[in-house]
């Protein structure tokens, strides 16, 4: 028998089953993305050294550095973080859900539904409203597309295939309405729009961070709670019924924290894309198949390409600031690439 | 009370199509019932809308004389198995993480492996013969082991019933054999109550206690093999025309079909006489 870790205390009130192996795999992946997450906040037109960073996270005064660390860097890199970790999740549940491995929200119009929204927001109310509100404005869009989604895929229930080719086509459809709204509208709030939809976590600020870890929070652990749904509707619909899962319930719930998440993410940190598609195949290679494992590592993973991604965007082409979408898109459309080759060759 | 499950009026079917029209049927308890009929007939329909896949149109079923749609799906999951025809095993599932997911019923949210879990699914593994490659992944198995390890799925479930709809197809003779020696193993030592849906009659016949042989939306024969295997039944249910003879092994009804070539090396025995 492979090694597992058992939880099951004498009382038999609680019991649970994990295998062993990618536990400490996980544990690993969460140190590694502790080590660059020090390194990311050294980095930048002003050098930090690391020890000064570990210094700040446990209570030493550092000085001039606290303002670059507190004010600055941390916020951002918590903001990119987060919402990584967000799309993460988001594109594996719905991948779970789906069957497929090439869903993912921004695949299927959750994000862009949220862009649209974003780009209404800015090109009609810019100067008029406050742009604090511009989260509420994409998370709206978000919700209200994917309801819309989720009606019209309704045939006796949701046949994940329906919800996939329908999701593909209001994408298609949010995507023409954003560019017709930038085209007709002027030259500033195009220009901000753009930036948007590309996804960019720059000026991130502590209250982004608050706003976010709530939501974020809350939809992790509905997340975990979904692992044996996700693990019995693995084995096919007909099965799934017979061992009296109630499907269509679960796919709900399942669908409604993709959405929060995906919608949390765009809300605060733009259109990225790739992360939700990539995130879940790479925790797959890593972790084997055990749900409530994918979910942390999943998270870890988009969390770390986000922000190591905004790292790079904000130092490597100084004084240029480039929107971290566009670096994640950048490294995220060879490795699309590189897996539908070696599902060829599979 | 000594059906297990009970069709009262059961009409079944898609849209306008009505494939199994006021039907009642009666599944014995602790014996093999086996549908057969001619394709299309409406025989894994009917097998599915009695393990609740398909919704009726009208009419109930009973499950030990309480109606299916009172009871949660959950409930029934316990006292009912169903292996469908085509299963898809997840890419990189092992054997025992497959037939842990029989469990699922008898799970919680907070209680998901109690000692009992393990070994009800240790059982199941080593009654189908699939223990010692608990380790393996579903997809690198045969056919045949495959199998096993899906019914060692539904095993796992406890139930009193189990349903299979055409679990031979796919397999060679072997295997198919194989397949239904561990049926009948399973309703001579445990006593489970099990419905297959089986296209070869004359395997059907070996195996079934009671048979039905279903046409025209409905019942045309049911009863053992010996009532239900005959010329006759042959002639109307499949439009076939057919010997029956005794099978030399089991003594139970043997089907041997005329064809377009065998009447003409009959034809050619006859000129060479």
């Amino acid at each position: 028998m492979k090694k597992v870790f058992t939880l099951r205390p004498q009382s038999g009130a609680f019991s649970l089953q994990l295998p062993l192996c990618p536990i400490v795999l996980t544990l690993c992946l969460f140190l590694v993305m502790i080590v660059l997450m020090i390194v990311g906040l050294s980095l930048g037109s002003t050098w930090v050294s690391p020890l000064a960073i570990m210094q700040y996270f446990i209570g030493v005064d550092v000085g001039a550095s606290t303002f670059i660390i507190e004010s600055l860097r941390l916020p951002r890199m918590l903001v990119a973080l987060l919402a990584g970790a967000a799309l993460g999740v988001s594109g594996l549940i719905l991948q779970e859900m789906v069957r497929n491995p090439l869903a993912s929200p921004d695949i299927i119009g959750i994000t862009g539904g949220g862009a649209v929204a974003a780009v209404f927001f800015i090109t009609t109310f810019s100067g008029v409203l406050p742009m604090s509100l511009l989260p509420l404005a994409a998370m709206l869009g978000s919700a209200i597309v994917s309801v819309l989604i989720y009606a019209l895929a309704w045939k006796e229930g949701i046949s994940p295939l329906r919800l996939v080719l329908i999701g593909i086509g209001i994408n298609a459809a949010m995507s023409a309405l954003t560019t017709l709204m930038i085209i007709f509208s002027p030259i500033n709030s195009s220009s901000q729009a753009y930036v948007w939809m590309t996804g960019s976590v720059y000026g991130s600020s502590w209250t982004a961070v608050q706003q976010m870890v709530p939501w974020i929070g809350c939809a992790m652990i509905l997340a975990l709670l979904c692992a044996r749904a996700v693990h019995v509707q693995q084995l096919g619909e007909d099965v799934a019924k017979s061992l009296g899962a109630r499907i269509q319930w679960q796919r709900l719930g399942m669908i409604t924290v993709s959405v929060i998440l995906a919608g949390v993410a765009v809300a605060f940190a733009g259109g990225i894309s790739f992360v939700g598609l990539m995130a879940p195949h790479i925790a797959r290679f890593i972790i084997g198949r055990s749900f409530a494992l994918l979910v942390p590592t999943a998270a870890i993973i988009g969390g770390t390409m986000v922000f190591v991604a905004d790292v790079v965007g904000r130092t490597a082409f100084l004084p240029l600031d480039v929107p971290v979408g566009v670096l994640v898109s950048g490294i995220g459309a060879p490795f699309f690439l590189y897996l539908l080759y070696r599902n060829r060759k599979g | 009370m000594n059906d297990m499950l009970r069709t009262d009026s059961l009409t079944l079917g898609f849209k306008d199509r009505i494939v199994i029209d006021e039907l009642d049927l009666d599944i014995p308890k602790g014996k093999v019932t086996i549908l057969v009929g001619a394709n299309g007939c409406g025989k894994s329909t009917l097998l599915r809308s009695i393990a609740r896949l398909l919704k009726p149109k009208s009419g109930t079923i009973q499950l030990d004389g309480v109606d299916m749609g009172q009871l949660s799906t959950k409930e029934i999951a316990k006292r009912l198995a169903v292996l469908p025809q085509s299963t898809e095993s997840p890419e990189g599932i092992t054997v025992s993480q497959l037939v842990k997911q029989g469990r699922y019923p008898h799970q919680t949210l907070l209680k998901q492996w109690s000692v009992e879990d393990e070994k009800i699914v240790k059982e199941a593994m080593i009654s189908t013969g699939v223990f010692e490659m608990a380790d393996r992944p579903v997809t690198s198995l045969s056919g045949g082991q495959r199998q096993r390890v899906w019914i060692a799925m539904t095993l796992a479930q406890r139930t009193e019933t189990l349903l299979l709809d055409e679990p031979t197809t796919f397999l060679d003779v072997a295997h198919q054999i194989e397949i239904l020696d561990l049926c009948h193993t399973l309703n001579e030592v445990e006593g489970k109550t099990i419905v297959i849906v089986l296209h070869d009659l004359n395997l059907a016949a070996r195996y079934a206690h009671h048979m039905v042989a279903l046409k025209n939306k409905t019942i045309y024969a049911q009863g053992s093999p010996e009532e239900v295997v005959t010329t006759d039944m042959m002639k109307q249910v499949f439009a076939l025309d057919c010997e029956v003879i005794e099978d030399p092994i089991t003594l139970t009804p043997m089907t041997i079909p005329y064809s377009k070539k065998a009447a003409r090396r009959v034809e050619k025995k006859v000129f060479a006489l």
